[in-house]
């Protein structure tokens, strides 16, 4: 078994690479010293085309006074958007909503997600169909979601307010009342959301290794400690991926919130998505709305970035233990 | 294996003809589809497809109605197929407006008027003056809504007008109350039947979730009450009408006659299952509401009455207008001359009920029998005003949005209505200069 590469008889002449079938000529060579580049081709065009032509596009129209039914007549106007928006207070309560309904929305569906993937993957009786009951949320269309919780939340006789009134704790205007504005969009998507963080969790969860487990409860571990010892770092890269992409989600969400609240009552829901939409397409001011769009993208930059620096701190610390 | 190494050019010259003859077979494919298509040449005699593109053909009820009165159409010379176009009225002005302004979009479409303004301003609207001039006298004044920057782009193809209160017949005569015919008597009326029977004396939208409808109803009140956010050149945002419009839509509301939180196709429905005691309503959701055979209000006992205000209030207005950049402009131009000629009117009056049309084609008798509250809508429409903001038409939107931010401001947290509007004004001139 021993060395089997240094004793192999280096006199024995190579065998001959097998020729290649004539009629391939250049092209066949072509593709053969370029293949990786020609298989890559398709997704390169698809990128320049649906991202990096309509991202430029975009960067250029923000420098413009661009009207939607004209969208070739826009006058260059240098960083006048970017001025108006940077010294508008609209706009930094459209950024700070946005920041407060991605913390709420990823922080409670992350929470929750994990939380019930744990439970759901203790062995309990009927826990198949609690399953494919917790799953339903997800698969439950964006705007069917968004009109039932608009029933939910309707003053008098939506089932929220009937039920804090039986409860003796009053009605409320969830969709009308600006100080509950934020909880109802943010309650509807945590409520789409949750099932899904939940399904990627299970998924990670059944991939930690039962034998491992069952080695620190041979060692005393408590099941929290075996639970901090072993599942937690198996989930944390897992946790990790869909914490970034539910941060990013929900920084670009616009249907659930656009269908519940419209951007009220009085903007409180007004994230910079629905901004885009509002100044884009009701102002019909397509240059500004380049410009709220590129700084979303800044956030939505600094956002990964941020990620991938805790990240690599992370990875860095495991790997010192 | 040996066949195809033995002839390897004659494989690839094999290959290059049938690439070729592929590509001519699709080319010509191309060609012919196009040809059949049509509708490429400049007059109504090239024949081919003419799209129509219009929200209400997905309305229950009224779409196949309507579509059915126009379907018919096939051109001066027989050889012209119309096509409908249907979009949801929720996407209909987004969609429509990056169509056209991208070259694109249907030959015909019905619009809103805040979009039309905006078209027009861009030049994606064809002239149709010549239209105006050879109808002349046939055309009743509503069609001035077409008119803009000087020349005639459009005409009315429906304008529901809000410029009326609908009440539920059986409550008034329940609780023997007289319609009111003033602001104070409207709130009144409400109150009591709050108060006698518990449902809502009156309901309608406030909140900005709704801000298109809601901008309709909001200039009801405003208009009403003598208002206008403009004076033609200079926005009047604060003046003392609009104060007073504002303070009553506040009391009423604040009152307690009036569901907050209820969208309008909640009061609607509910005002259809005699929930709901008035609403100030126009001529198309009117006619829904009395032809929905499941309603406890039908044409019998629902009510119409002018407006408890002293002045006349708003209307919806709906144009009819031709794509400039259609292939089919000619054939396009010939379609709208049918729709506001004496055929084309009496067949589309069958789907829009209630509502003022280009001429004065009057309903169907027996529709006008079951359905007595028309007339009201009718005359109604003559005297109410667009919600566009004079010499402000094409940033109309962003106006209302100010505004009716400040009143849902006003509404959920109080304050002194005329220096909000102030404000409002304030911030606007720095807006728009």
């Amino acid at each position: 078994m021993a060395t089997s590469t240094l004793e192999a008889p280096r006199s024995t002449p190579r065998a001959a690479p097998p020729k290649r079938p004539r009629g391939s000529g250049a092209v066949g060579r072509f593709i053969e010293r370029n293949g990786a580049y020609l298989f890559l081709f398709p997704a390169i065009v698809y990128l320049a085309i649906f991202t990096v032509f309509p991202l430029i596009r975009g960067l250029m129209l923000s420098f413009t006074a661009t009207k939607l039914v004209n969208p070739a007549g826009g006058k260059p106007v240098g960083v006048e958007n970017y001025e108006y928006l940077l010294s508008s207070d609209k706009f930094w309560t459209s950024v700070v909503t946005t920041l407060l309904y991605t913390l709420f929305t990823v922080v409670f569906s992350v929470g929750i997600g994990t939380a019930g993937a744990l439970l759901l993957n203790t062995a309990f009786k009927g826990r198949g169909i609690i399953r494919a009951i917790a799953t339903i949320p997800w698969a439950v269309p964006t705007v069917a979601a968004a009109l039932i919780f608009v029933w939910i939340y309707n003053n008098e006789q939506g089932i929220l307010n009937r039920t804090t009134s039986a409860l003796g704790m009053g009605q409320h205007g969830w969709l009308v009342d600006p100080q509950y504005g934020l909880f109802a969009v943010t309650l509807a998507t945590v409520w789409k959301l949750t099932p899904l963080v939940m399904l990627v969790m299970l998924s990670a969860l059944q991939s930690v290794p039962q034998e491992l487990r069952e080695a620190t409860w041979v060692d005393g571990a408590t099941r929290f400690q075996s639970f901090l010892a072993v599942t937690l770092p198996h989930l944390m890269p897992t946790l990790r991926v869909i914490t970034l992409l539910m941060t990013i989600w929900s920084i670009r969400r616009f249907e659930i919130i656009f269908l519940i609240t419209g951007g009220g009552p009085l903007d409180v829901t007004n994230t910079l998505v629905v901004n885009v939409y509002r100044t884009a397409f009701q102002d019909q001011n397509l240059g500004r709305a380049a410009a709220i769009g590129a700084l979303g993208l800044v956030l939505s930059l600094l956002v990964t970035v941020v990620y991938f620096i805790v990240e690599q701190i992370q990875e860095r610390q495991e790997s010192q233990r | 294996m040996k066949l195809n190494h033995a002839h390897p050019s004659r494989r690839a010259r094999a290959l290059r003809i049938t690439g070729i003859a592929a590509v001519a077979a699709i080319a010509l494919a191309g060609c012919s589809a196009s040809g059949d298509a049509g509708g490429t040449g400049d007059g109504g005699d090239a024949g081919g497809e003419l799209t129509f593109s219009n929200w209400q053909f997905l309305e229950d009820g009224k779409g196949p109605i309507i579509w059915d009165a126009v379907k018919g159409y096939t051109g001066p010379n027989d050889n012209i197929e119309l096509t409908k176009v249907e979009i949801p009225f929720a996407n209909y002005a987004d969609k429509l407006s990056t169509e056209l302004g991208a070259g694109g979009g249907p030959d015909v479409m019905v619009l809103q008027d805040s979009q039309f303004a905006s078209l027009v301003d861009a030049g994606v609207l064809e002239p149709l003056d010549d239209i105006a001039d050879e109808l002349g006298d046939s055309l009743n004044n509503t069609n001035e809504a077409g008119f803009f920057q000087d020349g005639q782009y459009g005409f009315n193809w429906e304008r529901p007008t809000y410029n009326t209160v609908i009440y539920n017949k059986d409550i008034f005569a329940e609780l023997d109350l007289e319609v009111p015919t003033t602001f104070e008597e409207f709130l009144t009326t409400a109150e009591t039947i709050k108060s006698e029977l518990g449902i809502a004396g009156f309901a309608g939208r406030h909140q900005t979730a709704e801000i298109d409808g809601w901008t309709l109803e909001m200039a009801n009140w405003i208009y009403g009450f003598g208002g206008e956010l403009s004076d033609g050149k200079k926005l009047t945002i604060d003046k003392a009408e609009n104060v007073e419009a504002v303070e009553a839509f506040l009391e009423t509301f604040e009152s307690g006659v009036a569901p907050i939180g209820d969208d309008a196709s909640t009061f609607r429905a509910k005002f259809g299952q005699g929930q709901v005691g008035m609403l100030f309503e126009n001529s198309g959701v009117a006619t829904t509401i009395t032809s929905n055979p499941d309603n406890v209000v039908n044409g019998e006992n629902m009510g119409a009455a002018p407006l408890p205000l002293a002045n006349a209030g708003s209307n919806s207005q709906l144009i009819i207008a031709v794509n400039a950049n259609s292939d089919n402009v000619e054939a396009a131009k010939d379609f709208v001359r049918w729709v506001l000629g004496e055929e084309g009117q009496t067949a589309i009056r069958a789907g829009l009920g209630a509502s003022a049309m280009a001429t004065d084609v009057e309903p169907d008798a027996e529709f006008l029998a079951a359905n007595p509250w028309a007339t009201q809508f009718l005359e109604a429409a003559k005297t109410s005003k667009s919600t566009l903001v004079e010499g402000f038409e094409t940033e109309s939107k962003p106006i209302w949005r100010e505004v009716l931010t400040a009143v849902e401001d006003l509404r959920v947290n109080g304050g002194d209505v005329k220096s909000t509007l102030a404000e409002v004004q304030k911030s606007l001139e720095a807006e728009l200069g």
